[in-house]
């Protein structure tokens, strides 16, 4: 009897289990949302752009991309076309140049992607060649975007006129041109297609009218002539259409948290890094010429040793040290000395400075040879020493330099690298040199990076050496923003595609390009504050770069204008980091995954170094602190809001709300901004917080939503002395402090109530 | 006594007097004058020093020119930009009309983003010397700016001036065309002609200023000049353009009577440029010499690209050659008749009784154009939104017996027209899958898979080693 009841009753529950498990299970399985995508695919043609770095995509569209935050991944049409996994990409981009070879295989395949619902955004030329096949297939295709292609084009600027014009989308740094480019003849398809900008003309008593700008479910046309503006006689061009606005379109303003990489702790970064180039060069300021002093003595001396507040990241060409090509063993006297301080990062510029990278991706000596025989004859006739000499010691004949002058570029004639006596090498180049930079330094001190050389475009497995180094790798992108590059057009992206490999990119110019390649106008390089000023504001699209050569400090005025540069870094709102740190957020940028959990809630996994997401236009959102996790902090620039979550933790949950007249306090105290990196910050039991430290100079920070009340700062450096200090904090809940302690190595603060104040519930 | 031959105290005194008031003034010339020490201190390179001297000698009051242009290269020197700029400007303004230093102060406020000081020192260089380059900065950074305005009146303010460019020349031209300034740009344009230009440069120029011709009044003019200019060129795809531009301009004039010889007198120099007047010449009702002239450049071998089949489709049908429009659009791209505009202009003649498609049979059409029949006349009944009748020719047509590419223009057209259990149905009777191309297989899964998952299956089986796609994964998910 006992037996069939237990199994009358048991039955009942087993069954009862297995559906709240499968109901689990599916609701789960349902529910489990998926990250964002936010990776473009862009289709370039190789025949045009021998690489993604020369195409149209990279060198205008990267940057608002990026800063919206997308990034490009490249493909080459003459590959084959790519087999595209649904979703796999967030849209589709191309800006062709000139009709595709086999317009018909990638129409065909555009027409599928676009029926597997991918959004396209096509820009200049649609890849169609002059057949009729071609056009039909073009149709079919562009008629997933809502347009038409109608066998007609208008040449010649006078008989046509704008009709409607978009004034949020064009006018972004010029207005759209008087005389009217040539357009193709574009018609809108369907209700669905919006045309923002459109232009009559008349052929004979027939009026039509071409669209020039359209948006549509099915994606974002724009003829080019009306995206942009150039100018032969100046060669410089200005945008036409508002870039950012064309992202927002393509991508149906698409919100989310933006990870940016210009902003840390709440501070526009700051961040140094020096080229070694003319290392042993003799000064020619007077008071330093007179005494021999090499450039690497004045930079620790002027620039280094004065600043310990501020990092420095430096590159050292170790082939200047290398008597067996031609450097000299005193050159690492000052290297000693430079890496030996605390502020100074230890960096390779490569071990013997190609100029031009592309030589050494199929590498051949006899070809190289070639190029030595001709530096010997160059020499032989004296030739007048241009400024690839720069790179090479200009000092006292000492053996290396002597014996091996052959192979020492400086010749007047192009050569490949500066010191060509052995094969190139590219085990030499990085992992080799950069041991040789680690042996100049003290102790367990590692160099953390590689600054590119020459023109800055090394081959993929070049920068494929620095990962396998477990190194980061800078350089290229030479960003400039002012009177002589007056547009966002000449600001760099954040990193250049090579091959499966990322190049990091500089956030700003060195002196080079204000100095005609150190040819004159040294007094120039004191116009980066405007580049610095225009990248700031009214975008902050990159943070702030002091990028220069070692012989810039031959000059007086070049010199002024660093340190001059200094100060500014150093009495301005910034963090200082060093260039490595730097190039690791920006590596991170493109492996942040960010998942909706909600409306205005996601999931932030794999940020690594970058712990800063961005919302635009954000006057009216602030932090849900409630639904948030692991977020330490909010500040506000430019009507954005930058979020700032914490370093130490692998995850973090950003939730946002609309701002209220009244907003109820923060359940803990929250940073503002700060001039050290912040990390594990945890409330403390009794009253106040604690957090980890890490920067350089002064802790100088500003901590909001405070209980009013006393309160003691308590800062353990992990060297260097305790630093204590009493406050106060007002009704405002406002704590601004300097601390005064070495952080250089980490140190831990707390802040801790004395009276009146309590911040537990 | 006295010695003739020597010289008496007096003498000797006034001797040694002289000797010494010569060796004081030989002292003092070789004592070196604060200038001459800064020049020493320049040659010797000890710019500190010499900058210091030169700064305490201006500070108090010496402007002297040279110590002022010394002061700017040791200022720049060290980075006293401050100091620089002033003695630069001073130097300026002592020789307003030395290029050099303007050139120097302009680059300067270029180079240190001193935007307002640069435009109102290259403003008022115009004005004091004509140097070609202060014009051309100055409207080159109007230009870049997009301010219009303030470009055409100093283009124009200077349009006599010896050097002005022509490209600047142009683009006031078009520039004042624009803004229905007309007398002042053909004014202008007497300046342009008297330019050696490239034809790159003169092309749309010379067509702005035909138009303006005809436009106040001057035909004949208009007609000699155009007549001249195309004997001084044999660029096709330059004239193309302006003569599509000029002959709308005789177009919209209404001038027939200058059109006929303007098209005759350009096919010969160039039979291509008949494909830039014959549109034009159709509207005039000149048709014949238009599809004539194109016929001929056709038989001399010329390939027409896309643009141009439609037009010359057009000059055929406006002919009454529909047979022969029909024949040569099928025969570049069959497809191509699924075209709504080709259809379009087949359509019109049809409306006009000029052709009649359901007779079927006329001996001046292909085989090609004959298997489209069907097709063609389903797409005109679907633009006429007559649905029923669009199915029914549809239904009609036997897959079995027709080419991969008659099956894909089917599929297209159905997929739009029938309905789906219509149109699974009449695939799967046409035999295997297969037989269509690839692009209308993976058109067709889109289609059916959402409704038949098994049929979904099938298709793909079909398709198994022609595509490498997931056969677990459907394309329209």
């Amino acid at each position: 009897m006992k037996r069939r009841f237990q199994l009358k009753l048991g039955f009942p529950v087993v069954l009862l289990v297995v559906f709240c498990v499968s109901m689990a299970a599916v609701s789960t399985s349902r529910a489990a949302p998926l990250p964002l995508n936010r990776t473009l695919l862009i289709l370039y043609d190789s025949k045009v752009s021998a690489d993604p770095t020369a195409t149209m995509a990279h060198r205008f569209l990267e940057l608002p991309f990026n800063h919206k935050g997308y990034q490009f991944h490249f493909h080459d049409v003459r590959t084959g076309l790519p087999q595209l996994e649904q979703g796999e990409y967030a849209a589709i981009l191309t800006w062709f140049r000139q009709p595709l070879e086999d317009s018909k295989s990638y129409f065909t395949w555009a027409i599928n992607a676009s029926e597997r619902g991918y959004r396209f955004l096509i820009i200049g030329d649609i890849g169609l060649s002059n057949t009729l096949e071609s056009f039909y297939l073009a149709n079919e295709f562009v008629g997933h975007l809502g347009i038409k292609l109608m066998p007609r084009y208008h040449a010649g600027p006078l008989s046509a006129d704008y009709e409607i014009i978009d004034k949020e989308l064009t006018g972004f740094e010029r207005p759209l041109p008087t005389l009217l480019p040539s357009f193709e003849h574009v018609t809108a398809r369907d209700a669905a297609t919006e045309v923002h900008l459109s232009a009559r003309f008349n052929i004979g008593s027939d009026w039509y009218t071409s669209a020039l700008y359209t948006s549509h479910p099915g994606g974002v046309f724009i003829q080019s002539g009306f995206a942009f503006y150039y100018d032969e006689y100046l060669n410089l061009s200005k945008w036409i259409i508002d870039p950012f606005a064309l992202v927002d379109l393509l991508m149906d303003d698409a919100e989310f948290p933006i990870p940016d990489t210009t902003t840390l702790t709440g501070r526009r970064i700051f961040f140094s890094h020096v080229d070694g180039d003319g290392w042993n060069n003799v000064s020619l300021i007077d008071r330093f010429r007179d005494q021999g002093t090499i450039a690497a003595e004045i930079m620790l001396k002027e620039l280094v040793e004065p600043f310990p507040d501020l990092p420095v990241t430096v590159g050292l060409v170790t082939g200047d040290l290398d008597p067996e090509i031609g450097g000299a063993k005193v050159a690492g006297k000052i290297a000693r000395e430079l890496y030996a301080k605390d502020q100074v990062e230890l960096a390779s510029h490569t071990h013997t400075h190609p100029f031009y990278w592309s030589f050494f991706k199929k590498y051949d000596r006899k070809r190289e040879q070639g190029k030595i025989d001709e530096n010997k004859r160059l020499k032989d006739d004296k030739a007048p020493e241009r400024l690839v000499s720069r790179v090479i010691p200009v000092m006292k004949p000492q053996t290396g330099r002597e014996h091996y002058s052959e192979f020492i570029a400086g010749g007047a004639g192009e050569m490949p690298r500066a010191y060509m006596r052995h094969p190139f090498d590219l085990n030499r180049e990085i992992p080799q040199s950069l041991k040789l930079v680690e042996s100049l330094a003290p102790e367990g001190r590692k160099a953390k990076i590689v600054l590119w050389s020459g023109d800055t475009s090394p081959f993929e497995s070049a920068v494929k050496a620095t990962r396998d180094a477990g190194v980061e790798n800078l350089n290229g992108g030479d960003t400039r923003l002012d009177l002589m590059n007056p547009s966002l057009l000449y600001v760099s992206p954040i990193s250049r595609t090579v091959g499966n490999q990322r190049q990091i990119y500089t956030a700003a110019s060195n002196e080079n390009t204000y100095t005609e390649n150190w040819t004159g106008y040294h007094y120039a390089f004191a116009n980066l504050k405007a580049t610095v000023k225009n990248t700031g504001a009214p975008r902050r699209v990159k943070p702030y770069n002091l990028y220069y050569h070692m012989f810039a400090v031959e000059r007086e005025s070049t010199l002024k204008s660093l340190k001059s540069h200094l100060d500014d870094a150093r009495y301005g709102e910034y963090i200082p980091i060093t260039a490595s740190h730097y190039a690791k957020i920006a590596d991170a940028f493109f492996d942040v995954s960010l998942t909706p959990l909600g409306k205005f809630k996601w999931l932030v996994e794999n940020h690594h170094e970058l712990s800063t997401f961005r919302f635009d236009d954000a006057d009216n959102i602030t932090i849900d602190w409630g639904e948030s996790q692991s977020v330490i902090g909010q500040t506000r620039a430019n009507g954005s809001l930058y979020i700032l979550v914490d370093p130490a933790k692998p995850t973090a949950v950003i939730a946002l709300k609309p701002t209220r007249p009244k907003e109820t306090p923060p359940p803990a105290p929250y940073l503002d901004n700060a001039r050290w990196e912040i990390s594990s910050v945890e409330p403390l039991r009794s009253c106040g917080l604690s957090f980890s430290a890490e920067g350089f100079g002064k802790g100088d920070m500003l901590w909001k939503g405070l209980a009013p009340g006393d309160y003691t700062i308590h800062a353990t450096p992990v060297r260097g002395s305790i630093w204590e200090h009493h406050v106060s904090v007002a009704d405002e809940g406002v704590l601004k402090l300097s601390i005064d302690a070495e952080a250089q190595h980490g140190a831990t603060v707390s802040i801790t109530c004395e009276t009146g104040a309590d911040t537990t519930e | 006594m006295t010695d003739k031959h020597t010289l008496s105290r007096t003498q000797w005194n006034v001797l040694l007097g002289l000797a010494g008031l010569i060796g004081i003034v030989a002292a003092y010339a070789l004592i070196p004058s604060q200038t001459e020490k800064v020049e020493m201190l320049i040659a010797d390179r000890q710019y500190s020093a010499a900058h210091r001297a030169l700064k305490d000698m201006y500070d108090q009051g010496s402007r002297d020119p040279t110590l002022l242009a010394n002061l700017v290269k040791t200022a720049k020197q060290f980075g006293d930009m401050d100091l620089y700029e002033t003695a630069l400007i001073l130097l300026v303004e002592g020789r307003p009309k030395d290029p050099t230093l303007r050139d120097e102060l302009l680059e300067f406020y270029k180079r240190m983003d001193r935007h307002a000081a640069y435009f109102a020192l290259l403003e008022d260089s115009l004005k004091k010397i004509g140097k070609p380059t202060y014009f051309n900065d100055l409207v080159a950074y109007h230009r870049l700016a997009g301010r219009t305005d303030i470009e055409v009146e100093i283009l124009h303010d200077h349009m006599n001036a010896s050097n002005v460019s022509a490209d600047n020349l142009r683009r006031l031209i078009l520039l004042l065309a624009k803004s229905r300034r007309n007398a002042e740009a053909l004014e202008a344009y007497r300046r342009f002609a008297d330019q050696p230009v490239t034809e790159t440069l003169s092309w749309d120029v010379k067509a702005t200023v035909f138009k303006l011709m005809i436009i106040e009044g001057s035909p004949d003019t208009a007609m000699a000049q155009a007549l001249g200019w195309l004997e001084t060129s044999r660029d096709s795809s330059l004239l193309r353009a302006a003569l599509f531009n000029m002959s709308d301009s005789l177009l919209t004039a209404g001038r027939a009577d200058l059109m006929r010889n303007f098209a005759e007198a350009s096919y010969r120099h160039l039979p291509v440029l008949s494909l830039s007047t014959g549109y034009a010449l159709t509207q005039f009702g000149l048709g014949a010499l238009a599809l004539q002239q194109t016929q001929q450049l056709i038989a001399s071998g010329y390939v027409l690209n896309s643009l141009e089949i439609g037009s010359y489709v057009s000059i055929l049908i406006n002919q009454n050659e529909i047979d022969a429009a029909a024949n040569y659009l099928l025969a570049q791209a069959p497809e191509s008749v699924l075209q709504e505009d080709w259809v379009a202009l087949l359509e019109n003649a049809i409306a006009n009784d000029r052709w009649d498609i359901s007779s079927a049979i006329a001996p001046n059409l292909t085989d090609v154009t004959l298997t489209y029949f069907p097709l063609i006349e389903a797409q005109l009944a679907y633009s006429r939104l007559d649905h029923d009748r669009a199915r029914e020719i549809l239904n009609a047509v036997d897959l079995q017996e027709q080419s991969s590419e008659v099956r894909r223009a089917w599929f297209y057209l159905s997929k739009d027209i029938l309905s789906l259990p219509d149109l699974i149905a009449r695939m799967q009777s046409a035999g295997p899958l297969s037989l269509f191309p690839q692009d209308v297989l993976i058109a067709y899964t889109k289609q059916v898979e959402p409704v038949d998952p098994q049929e979904f299956a099938r298709v793909w089986r079909h398709m198994g080693g022609t595509q490498d796609l997931k056969a677990s994964q459907s394309p329209n998910k």
